[in-house]
């Protein structure tokens, strides 16, 4: 078999040369693009485009009035704050600081509202401090503690024509003193398709129903 | 003439487009659960599972007895209602948990999570195949939404169970059926454990 025939060689340079010059052009280009990208990125952050859009002042209406989400009415009565977990009336009971919101449920939809966390992801909380608790964020899941029906804390499920009074139980942050005053904002549900899921389910919208301010008072009332 | 031809044939085929485009049923229309109808007191097989309801009762108040101590479950303003059946799965281990009772305006209750899901037939463990369970559903509804009312078993959780069987039992509870149950809800009602076999 006859030698493989050399490949054309420049003086000074290997015979990988293209080859290497190539590849050094694409990592040049990757950097160059990782870098506008940071760029972009960063720039988007320092002007506040990163931050999650604030929600439309909702009108303010008088405690003890209900707020109409389309899906069921809330009526916040009383909110208050433990330091031991509500939910869990037994010597192992988490320690913290946790505010319980009372209020009372009335269904709207022709349907049960089986899962009782629905009842906080329609509710934007703000406390003093600037903390604030958006249902719909999947970073507030941890402190959306629980929602249980007063009577018997039982899992909070609500069935229309037969109104119920809920403990909503939220677990504050470390960063939060404990508030004097809580402002509750309701959101909207629709019964609408999702986005990739085309069968329609109850969502919560972009738009504020209502808000109701409350104080909020040290230890279980 | 040939081009008025063209024209007019081209308009036909975007109204047939059109028409076609909305004769296209919906997506709940076409991965909807597949119903098989029955009524109180009837062998359903829905093709994926056998349901037999066997009886519909009505209380204020329900005793659960625990292994300690029995526990009573009140309403004030609802009734419970318990239905008493016995289901048998086809092929797969199953949840029902999306089990509801119709009323005759279509409000939908789903089966209450106040009442523990030990004693719950559609609640808690899945169904086996081949393995009948008999045990009891209970709703908490308003007393006006009883007559009529309609049972409505599907297999699978909420938020699945596309194209999934499901039995619609006409519990024969007319108004005058209603109003006897009604009158006899005052005793007391004793949930049981799930029976298996």
């Amino acid at each position: 078999m006859p030698p493989p025939a050399p490949r054309t060689l420049q003086p000074g340079r290997p015979a990988e040369a293209p080859d290497a010059a190539r590849r050094r052009l694409s990592v040049l280009l990757v950097v160059i693009g990782l870098f506008d990208l940071a760029l972009i990125v960063g720039a988007l952050a320092w002007s506040g485009g990163l931050r999650t859009a604030p929600a439309e002042k909702a009108p303010l209406v008088r405690l003890g009035e209900g707020l109409d989400t389309g899906r069921f009415v809330l009526t916040p009565r009383r909110a208050w704050t433990t330091s031991r977990d509500p939910l869990n009336d037994s010597e192992f009971a988490d320690t913290g600081r946790f505010l319980t919101l009372e209020m009372d449920v009335r269904v709207t939809a022709d349907e049960s509202v089986d899962s009782p966390r629905d009842l906080q992801r329609g509710l934007i909380l703000r406390l003093p401090g600037g903390v604030t608790i958006d249902g719909t964020s999947p970073r507030t899941s941890e402190l959306r503690h629980g929602v249980v029906l007063a009577i018997d804390h039982s899992p909070a499920q609500v069935h229309p024509g037969l109104p119920r009074r809920v403990l909503a139980v939220y677990r504050l942050p470390s960063r939060q003193s404990w508030p004097h005053r809580v402002e509750v904002t309701g959101m909207r549900w629709e019964y609408a398709p999702g986005f990739l899921v085309r069968s329609r389910a109850w969502q919560v919208a972009d738009t504020a129903v209502g808000r109701v301010v409350l104080p909020v008072r040290r230890g279980e009332p | 003439m040939r081009r008025l031809l063209g024209i007019l044939i081209g308009l036909l085929m975007l109204l047939a487009i059109g028409t076609a485009h909305r004769l296209v049923p919906d997506d709940e229309r076409r991965m909807g659960s597949i119903t098989t109808s029955g009524r109180l007191g009837e062998r359903m097989d829905t093709g994926g599972f056998t349901i037999t309801v066997e009886q519909v009762e009505v209380a204020r108040r329900l005793t659960v007895p625990g292994l300690t101590s029995t526990r009573s479950l009140v309403t004030e303003d609802g009734v419970w209602v318990v239905v008493t059946a016995t289901l048998v799965e086809g092929w797969e281990a199953s949840s029902y948990t999306r089990t509801r009772l119709v009323a005759r305006d279509g409000t939908s209750y789903l089966a209450s999570a106040r009442v523990p899901s030990d004693v719950q037939l559609t609640s808690g463990l899945l169904a086996e195949p081949g393995i009948p369970r008999r045990g009891m559903v209970v709703f908490e509804i308003p007393p006006d939404r009883l007559a009529g009312a309609v049972l409505r078993v599907v297999r699978g959780d909420v938020g699945g169970g596309r194209l999934a069987p499901e039995a619609v039992i006409e519990l024969g509870i007319d108004e005058s059926a209603a109003r006897r149950l009604l009158d006899r809800a005052s005793t007391p009602l004793e949930l049981r454990p799930v029976d298996y076999g």
